[in-house]
């Protein structure tokens, strides 16, 4: 398949929630993105930012209220079947079936994606081992703890071997060590597999140690962008971090003397 | 569409098994059946056994005869002799205390010939005989029956259960003029229409809660966000729950069929040796002289129940994907097959006469009461009319218009956050 280096490209892409309504919320407004083929792009910013809206729209869960956005010059409305074939994605809130053991929930998801049984097997395997879960690979879902389904998400986001993987706060509810072997495959896919990664996140460190870009969101609009050293240099000061940066660029004070009093 | 649909079926068949609950479920209607058997054993077993016992008559002869001529004797002789009656044993009990023996009651049909009988034959007078029986054993009954068909020769009896004179006329008179709709025809085609009432009860409805179970699992599961993120298209995902449900349908209705036919079989074997003799050849002729009307009759029965077996898996489907959970799911969807069920029951017995033909043309196009109705209608008439094919493809119709507007919710965006409560907010707003 003839790959475009740019992975992901959207328009002024905007989504209003209740549109016209009495209650309606401006989730995101004028996007303009380009991510590369390959690259690691991380969209920081605070709850209700519209990092998960713009991520549900770029995996075409739902559209957008005006705009364009593109997955590999796929629309993703007018070519959502074969935008999705490109994707892989851990949304922040997505299950499993708890009835299901780890490895006939992923064999559901391979064999919908396509793979025939002997890559199924290849691929499950790989995928329960890179997440730690060969010990219990065979038991159900329902008996597993927070922190080993985060991990089986993980795996079946990968399953296929997507271009791009949608990560919506992956190191959400899993222990140190997990978090650090997921940012170890992060960092190998990008590399070594030149998979695109979205990651959508509030782990400052991980966005700083692996993003290639990243992108800040405040209340739906795009209000920085660049490699987190040149937001760091520009928003932060010589002795801050992309914390700080965030925090500049999101309008907090850091005031909190008179609500504690 | 056709292999993701089916990928998507296969998985919700290995969760069904995951699950006791739904297990259970699944082989309701055979295990319903095979309970009924069992009582039916149970409370008919005894009953049977003492169909095929020698009958029982007891005989007290007082008839005094006479010029030596004793018309009670001959009486006996010819109840003995008759083709009607001469299987019963007949115990003679002259010398017992008749008083004494009815009040004991230990007797199931006691024929008395008073001392006057051939007196009263002889002045060419009615002479009477008495008859005591149990009128609730149906055994007696015929023996009864019998007895007076012979006895027409003795002129008159009088018959006596346990407790007093009875009335043997019960036969059912059909008053003249009467059809359609009403009087014993319209009962009999309103007791035909519930067959497919309760074939839509028995074979669709557990399939229906399996369905609307599996929809409501993958919205409290929230892994109807993992099937919409795949790449397939998202009506592959409305598909494969009706291929699931049809796969459940046609399942039920295999092993309810071979659950029936094999108690069917071990029924019959049980069956008295008097009634079985009577009944299977019976069966055989109802077969041999149906015509064709009957057939295409039975085939518009079966394909109607094809098609609205997939109209109310197609309404679990739908009705399920608008609910929060499985208890909203199961409240809607109990009240929408409630409604059209209870209804023909009222519907299947009213008088025709009362229905006027635009109100039946648009009773035959309700989804799922039309098809009942237009059974009934049918039978009614006594034929196939063109708005009872016409039902048939107003059922169709509502299947696709039920695909059709699953497809355009499941393709909404607000799918994964719709519920009844939702909805109902919305309309109070």
């Amino acid at each position: 398949m003839a790959m475009n280096s740019i992975a992901i490209t959207t328009k002024d892409l905007t989504k209003i929630y209740n549109l016209g309504k009495e209650n309606e919320v401006i989730a995101v407004q004028n996007l303009n993105i380009s991510v590369k083929r390959g690259e690691i792009y991380g969209l920081l910013g605070e709850n209700g930012a519209g990092k998960t809206t713009t991520v549900r729209i770029l995996t075409t869960m739902i559209k957008s209220t005006s705009g364009k956005a593109y997955i590999f010059g796929n629309d993703v409305v007018t070519n959502s079947s074969i935008a999705r074939k490109y994707i892989g994605c851990l949304p922040q809130d997505a299950g499993l079936y708890e009835e299901f053991s780890a490895l006939e929930n992923l064999g559901f998801i391979a064999s919908l994606r396509g793979l025939s049984d002997i890559e199924r097997k290849e691929e499950i395997a790989r995928l329960i081992k890179l997440v730690g879960l060969e010990e219990r690979k065979r038991d159900r879902v329902e008996t597993y703890s927070g922190g080993m389904k985060r991990r089986l998400m993980i795996a079946r986001s990968m399953i296929g071997n997507p271009q791009i993987l949608f990560l919506d706060e992956p190191t959400a509810g899993i222990d140190v060590l997990a978090s650090r072997k997921l940012r170890e495959i992060i960092k190998l896919l990008s590399k070594k597999r030149n998979t695109t990664i979205i990651l959508s996140t509030h782990d400052m460190i991980s966005a700083e140690r692996l993003c290639d870009r990243v992108g800040v969101l405040n209340k739906g609009i795009l209000v920085a962008e660049g490699t987190p050293k040149d937001l760091i240099k520009q928003y932060a000061g010589p002795d801050g971090d992309l914390e700080d940066a965030v925090v500049n660029l999101i309008g907090w004070t850091g005031e909190m003397d008179e609500v504690i009093d | 569409m056709i292999s993701e649909a089916w990928i998507i079926a296969i998985k919700e068949i290995k969760l069904l098994f995951k699950s006791t609950r739904r297990i259970f479920l699944l082989f309701t209607t055979p295990l319903i059946f095979i309970l009924i058997f069992v009582i039916f054993i149970i409370v008919l077993a005894p009953l049977a056994a003492a169909i095929d016992e020698p009958l029982e008559v007891i005989i007290i002869q007082d008839d005094a005869g006479i010029n030596g001529l004793n018309w009670g004797d001959e009486f006996y002789k010819l109840l003995k002799n008759s083709n009607l009656t001469k299987d019963y044993v007949y115990i003679n009990k002259s010398e017992v205390n008749l008083n004494g023996l009815l009040l004991s009651k230990n007797f199931s049909v006691l024929l008395y010939i008073p001392a006057n009988f051939s007196n009263i034959i002889n002045q060419s007078l009615s002479a009477q005989f008495h008859l005591y029986y149990d009128n609730i054993d149906v055994k007696a009954q015929t023996i009864v029956s019998n007895i007076l068909t012979i006895s027409q020769l003795f002129n008159q009896a009088i018959i006596f259960f346990y407790d007093g004179l009875i009335n043997l006329n019960r036969v059912f008179v059909l008053p003249e003029g009467v059809s359609g709709s009403s009087g014993l025809e319209g009962m009999v085609s309103s007791f035909i229409t519930l067959i497919p009432l309760y074939a839509i009860i028995f074979l669709v409805i557990p399939s229906l809660s399996l369905v609307l179970i599996s929809v409501t699992i993958e919205r409290e599961q929230k892994t109807l966000e993992t099937l919409i993120l795949q790449p397939i298209g998202r009506k592959s995902i409305i598909a494969g729950k009706l291929f699931y449900g049809a796969i459940l349908v046609l399942f039920n209705a295999i092993i309810t069929l071979i659950t029936l036919f094999v108690f069917t079989i071990l029924g019959v074997l049980l069956l008295p040796n008097s009634i079985k003799s009577e009944f299977l050849p019976l069966l055989a002729t109802i077969v041999s002289e149906a015509d064709i009307s009957v057939w295409i009759f039975i085939f518009y029965v079966l394909l109607g129940l094809i098609i609205v077996s997939l109209l109310v898996i197609t309404a679990a489907v739908v009705f399920s994907l608008m609910a929060k959970d499985e208890r909203e799911a199961n409240m809607v969807i109990s009240a929408l097959v409630i409604i059209p069920l209870v209804s023909t029951l009222l519907i299947a017995f009213l008088p025709l006469e009362i229905i006027d033909s635009s109100l039946q043309t648009i009773l035959v196009m309700l989804p799922l009461l039309g098809y009942l109705f237009a059974i009934y209608l049918s039978l009614n008439l006594g034929k196939i009319t063109l708005m009872t094919w016409f039902s048939l493809i107003a059922q169709l119709g509502w299947v696709l218009i039920g695909i059709w507007f699953a497809g355009r919710l499941i393709e909404s965006e607000g799918i994964l956050e719709i519920s009844y409560k939702r909805l109902l907010r919305f309309r109070r707003k």
